[in-house]
C-alpha cells in the first residue's frame, strides 16, 4: 500500500476557514481564513520548518494536516493515501504513524498520570495489551531521551520544563510514528534546554529516519535543524526553499524583514532593520492581492510615479486610511493645536472649521509621514486634490482621487509561488519577469 | 555610544562625573521564606545605573532575574519574601527601609516597571485613557483636561496613531505591540529617573520586538532615562546593552560592558550560553540543571555543570570578581580568574563538544534521586 516514490505527506491547496457567526441564528458573517490555500511535500526522512509570525495560520495548518481539524479545502495524501476520506479504523493507524508534541510541556500530561502510565498510553491505545512489553518500551524510550528508568513511577510536577518536554518526546515515539510533528516544541524552554531538545529531535530523526515537520516562530531554531523551511504570512507559503538557501538569500521582502528583526549576539552590529510597521492584518478580512503589500517596504509602486521608496510607502499607507475613511481629522487637529503652540493657542474648543485649510493639510500629511512637498510633481497634485477633498470632507473624490493614481500591482493581483533559484520559491511581483514591467512602462509613456 | 561606556568603565571609583549613580544596588540579597529552608532567589548581587544608560540582567529561568528586578521597588510578595541584607539607593536615597506608603511614592515616580506580559498588566474594564490618567493623577497634581492632554501626548510619543481618538478603547481593542506601547506610555507617565523592563518584548513577534526596542532606544535617549533591561535574550542584550550582568542560581557571574563580554566572555556559564545561540557551532545545551535555591552547594553554582570546574570550585563562597584582561569595567566571579591562575584554561577553550554531558553532571543528577 505504501509506494516509496511517493512523499511521506503530500498537501494540496490546504484551507481551513473558521466561520464568523452572529447571533441567535448563528448566521455566518465571514470567515477568519486561518490557513489559505497551501501546498507541500514531505520526503520522507526530511526535517520540514513552517515559521512565521502569531496569528498567520501556522499552528492550524500542522492541525488540519493531521486532521486534528477538518481542512475546509484541499487535499491531504499520507504515503500515497487520502487522509480525508480514511474511516475510524484507518484514522486511527494514520494518528499511530503520525505523532505530535506541543508547546507546553506542563499542560500536555495529567498531573496525576506517572510518566510510565504517561508514555504508554499511545501503546493502550493503540491495543497492546502485553504490560511487560510496554514497560520495557517505555524504560527504553525513557533513556533514550537521557532519563532513567526508575524515573516512570515520578509524576509530571517532579520534572522541570526541558524534561517534561523530553517525555513528551518518548510518548511521541512508543508508536515508531513515521512522522512527527512538533509544534513550537521548545519556545517555553531556555535557550541551554532547547538545543538539548533540538539535538534530542535530530538524533532520533537520523536514527530512525523519522519525517519531522517543525511549526516555529523562532527563524534561529528552524535553522538549527530543518532541511527546508516555508515562511507563512496570513494563511499562505510566501516563499519555501531549502534552509541554508532561503536564509542566505532570501526573495521575499517578507522572508527578508523577518530575518532583519533577529537580534544578533554581536554588540558591534547594532539596528534592527525596523522595515515592518503595524501588525498582521485581520484574517477575516485579509488585503487584496499580495496579503503582505500593506506592510511591504518595498511594494512595487505604479509604473510612472517616481517616488522614493519611503515616501510612496507612506503616500500608499495614507490612501489605505482614506479608503476605510480611518482618518480622524479632529483627533489629528486636537494635536496640531497642542503641538503649534500659540497659533492656536487660545481656541476654546479646537474643530476643525477653526483651522487654515493649509495648516491642516500639512498636519494631515505630517501625521501619515507624506513630505510636505512630494517631488513627482503628478503624485504630488493628486495627494494635494485627495486632502481638499478631505478638507472638504469629501471622502469619496479622496478615495477616487487616490485610487486613480496610486493602485500597485501588488493589490491588484495575487502573486503565486514561483521558481527563484535551484528549488526555491516565493510569491513577489519583484520576481516577476522584468520584461512585463519594461512593457507596461512603454505602454504609460 | 561608546563615549558615554569611557565615563562609567570604573565604577567604583567616582569618575569625572560628580553626581552619584541613579541604581546602586549593593549586596542585595532577596529570600522568600518556605516550609522548610529559605528560597534564596538573589543572592548577593551587586550593580549599578548610571542616568542614560542601559545595563542588562540576562540569565535563564530560574536565575533571580527578574526577583532582582523586583526588589528594588519590592514588587515581590511579603511576606513570604523579604531582603535579609543589602542595600538599594536611588539617587543616593537609601530605599530598602522606606515604608509602604513611601515606596509607593518611589513606583511610577522616580522608578516604573514595564512587564512581559501585556495581556495581563492592563485592566481590561477601563479605558486606556483612564489607565494613563491613573497613572499621572497618582503622582501629580493634574486637573483632568490637563491629564488627558499629556495622555495623548504620550500616546503620540510610544507611536500610537490617532492618539486622541485611541483614548476611550479598551485594551481588547489593541494588540500584542499596541498593548506594550500603551505600558510604556504610563510607564513612562510620571518622568522616572529609572525604568525597569522585564522582558520587555518576550511575548511579542519579532517584528514587533524590533519596533519595541527601537521605541524604548529613542525614548531613553530623548529623557536620558536609566534602564535596567531583564531578558532572557543573549540578542536582545548585544542590540541595546551598555553593560551587562549575567546572572547564575541568584548570583552575578560575569558583569562588563557589553562589548566585552560579548567579545571575551570569561565565566564558563557566560561562554556555555553563548554557544546555545543557533549558528555558534556549539549544538547541544548546557548539561545538567540549577542547583537548588534552597540548599545551594559551595563554592561556585555553576560547578557542577562547568566542564573547568576544578577542587577549588566546589570550596567556599562563590569565587570573588575576578577581572578579565584590560577591560576596567569586565569581572567575572570564576576561580581561573584568581591572580596566580592561568585564565587561558577557559579562554582558550573551544566550544562545548555536543553531547558530552560532563562526570560531575551525572553524579549530581544521581545524588539527587
Amino acid at each position: 500500500m505504501s509506494r516509496s516514490d511517493e512523499p511521506l505527506l503530500r498537501v494540496d491547496g490546504l484551507k481551513k476557514h473558521y466561520p464568523i457567526t452572529e447571533g441567535i441564528l448563528n448566521t455566518e458573517v465571514g470567515r477568519a481564513r486561518a490557513v489559505d490555500g497551501i501546498s507541500l511535500e514531505l520526503e520522507r526522512g526530511e526535517t520540514f520548518g513552517i515559521v512565521g509570525e502569531s496569528g498567520c495560520g501556522k499552528s492550524t495548518a500542522a492541525a488540519s494536516m493531521v486532521r486534528l481539524e477538518e481542512p475546509t479545502d484541499g487535499e491531504i495524501r499520507f504515503e500515497g493515501e487520502n487522509v480525508l476520506e480514511y474511516d475510524a479504523a484507518e484514522l486511527r493507524r494514520f494518528r499511530r504513524e503520525v505523532q505530535l508534541i506541543f508547546q507546553d510541556p506542563d499542560s500536555s500530561f495529567d498531573p496525576r498520570m506517572s510518566v510510565g502510565d504517561a508514555v504508554a498510553e499511545p501503546l493502550v491505545v493503540q491495543g497492546m495489551s502485553d504490560r511487560e512489553r510496554r514497560r520495557e518500551i517505555v524504560a527504553d524510550l525513557l533513556e533514550r531521551v537521557g532519563l532513567s528508568a526508575a524515573d516512570m513511577k515520578r509524576y509530571p510536577h517532579e520534572f522541570s520544563g526541558g524534561q517534561k518536554q523530553r517525555i513528551g518526546l518518548a510518548r511521541a515515539l512508543t508508536v515508531n510514528p513515521k512522522l512527527l510533528v512538533a509544534d513550537e516544541p521548545v519556545s517555553a524552554l531556555d535557550v541551554s534546554v532547547q538545543a538539548e531538545i533540538l539535538r534530542l529531535i535530530d538524533e532520533f530523526q537520523r536514527e530512525l529516519g523519522l519525517t519531522v515537520l517543525i511549526i516555529s516562530h523562532d527563524l534561529g531554531v528552524v535553522r538549527q535543524v530543518c532541511d527546508r523551511v516555508a515562511v507563512m504570512y496570513l494563511g499562505e507559503f510566501v516563499e519555501v526553499g531549502p534552509t541554508e538557501e532561503l536564509f542566505s538569500n532570501p526573495q521575499h521582502p517578507y522572508t527578508r524583514a523577518l530575518l532583519s528583526a533577529i537580534p544578533t549576539p554581536d554588540p558591534t552590529d547594532r539596528g534592527l532593520g525596523v522595515e515592518l510597521t503595524g501588525d498582521v492584518p485581520d484574517p477575516s478580512d485579509p488585503p487584496s492581492g499580495c496579503k503582505f503589500h500593506t506592510r511591504c517596504p518595498e511594494v512595487i509602486p505604479p509604473s510612472g510615479i517616481d517616488l522614493s521608496q519611503e515616501t510612496w510607502r507612506s503616500v500608499l499607507t495614507f490612501r489605505k486610511q482614506v479608503e476605510r475613511e480611518s482618518i480622524d481629522v479632529e483627533s489629528i487637529v486636537e494635536m496640531g493645536v497642542l503641538e503649534s503652540g500659540d497659533k492656536y493657542g487660545n481656541l476654546e474648543e479646537p474643530s476643525p472649521d477653526a483651522i487654515d485649510d493649509a495648516d491642516l493639510k500639512r498636519w494631515i500629511r505630517s501625521e501619515y509621514d507624506v513630505p510636505d512637498r512630494l517631488d513627482d510633481p503628478r503624485a504630488e497634485a493628486t495627494v494635494d486634490d485627495a486632502l481638499d477633498a478631505i478638507v472638504d470632507g469629501d471622502h469619496d473624490r479622496a478615495k477616487a482621487h487616490l485610487a486613480e493614481e496610486f493602485t500597485t500591482v501588488c493589490e491588484r493581483e495575487k502573486p503565486e509561488l514561483e521558481a527563484c533559484g535551484t528549488e526555491q520559491e516565493a510569491a513577489c511581483h519583484l520576481l516577476d519577469d522584468v520584461h512585463v514591467e519594461l512593457d507596461e512602462l512603454r505602454l504609460t509613456e | 555610544m561608546s563615549t558615554r561606556d569611557d565615563t562609567t568603565d570604573v565604577r567604583d571609583v567616582p569618575t569625572e562625573r560628580d553626581d552619584q549613580p541613579l541604581l546602586k544596588i549593593s549586596n542585595l540579597h532577596t529570600y522568600f521564606r518556605t516550609d522548610s529552608e529559605d528560597v534564596r532567589a538573589v543572592d548577593g548581587v551587586s550593580l549599578t545605573v548610571d542616568p542614560g544608560e542601559t545595563v542588562a540582567i540576562v540569565g535563564e529561568s530560574g536565575s533571580g532575574k527578574t526577583v532582582a528586578s523586583e526588589a528594588i521597588t519590592r514588587l515581590f510578595k511579603s511576606p513570604p519574601g523579604y531582603i535579609p541584607e543589602g542595600s538599594i539607593e536611588i539617587n543616593g536615597r537609601e530605599i530598602t527601609d522606606l515604608s509602604d506608603e513611601e515606596l509607593r511614592r518611589v513606583r511610577g515616580g522616580e522608578v516604573s516597571h514595564v512587564f512581559q506580559n501585556p495581556q495581563g498588566a492592563l485592566n481590561p474594564v477601563y479605558t486606556i485613557g483612564w489607565q494613563i490618567r491613573e497613572a499621572l493623577q497618582l503622582h501629580a497634581d493634574v486637573s483632568k483636561s490637563e491629564a488627558r492632554e499629556r495622555a495623548v501626548e504620550l500616546l503620540t510619543q510610544v507611536g500610537i496613531p490617532e492618539a486622541s481618538s485611541r483614548l476611550d478603547d479598551y485594551p481588547h481593542e489593541f494588540s500584542g505591540g499596541m498593548k506594550q506601547r500603551v505600558l510604556i506610555a504610563i510607564a513612562l507617565a510620571c518622568e522616572p529617573d529609572l525604568l525597569i523592563a522585564d522582558e520587555p518584548t518576550t511575548a511579542l513577534d519579532v517584528t514587533i520586538q524590533a519596533q519595541i526596542l527601537e521605541l524604548l532606544a529613542e525614548l531613553q535617549e530623548q529623557r536620558d532615562m536609566g534602564m535596567l533591561f531583564i531578558t532572557h535574550d543573549l540578542g536582545v542584550v548585544a542590540e541595546i546593552a551598555d553593560r551587562v550582568a549575567v546572572m547564575y542560581a541568584g548570583k552575578i557571574m560575569e558583569k562588563g560592558s557589553v562589548e566585552d563580554v560579548f567579545e571575551t566572555p570569561a565565566h564558563p556559564y557566560t561562554r556555555a550560553l553563548l554557544d546555545c545561540l543557533p549558528g555558534r557551532g556549539g549544538i547541544g545545551g548546557i548539561p545538567g540543571e540549577l542547583p537548588d535555591p534552597r540548599s545551594p552547594p559551595p563554592g561556585c553554582r555553576f560547578a557542577d555543570r562547568c566542564r573547568h570546574a576544578i577542587d577549588a570550585c566546589r570550596t567556599g563562597d562563590q569565587p570573588g570578581m575576578h577581572r578579565v584582561g584590560d577591560a576596567p569595567d569586565h569581572t567575572t566571579s570564576c576561580v581561573h580568574f584568581e591572580p596566580g591562575r592561568d585564565s587561558s584554561t577557559v579562554l582558550d577553550a573551544g566550544s562545548e563538544p555536543a553531547g558530552s554531558p560532563s562526570p560531575p553532571d551525572d553524579l549530581e543528577r544521581g545524588g539527587r534521586r
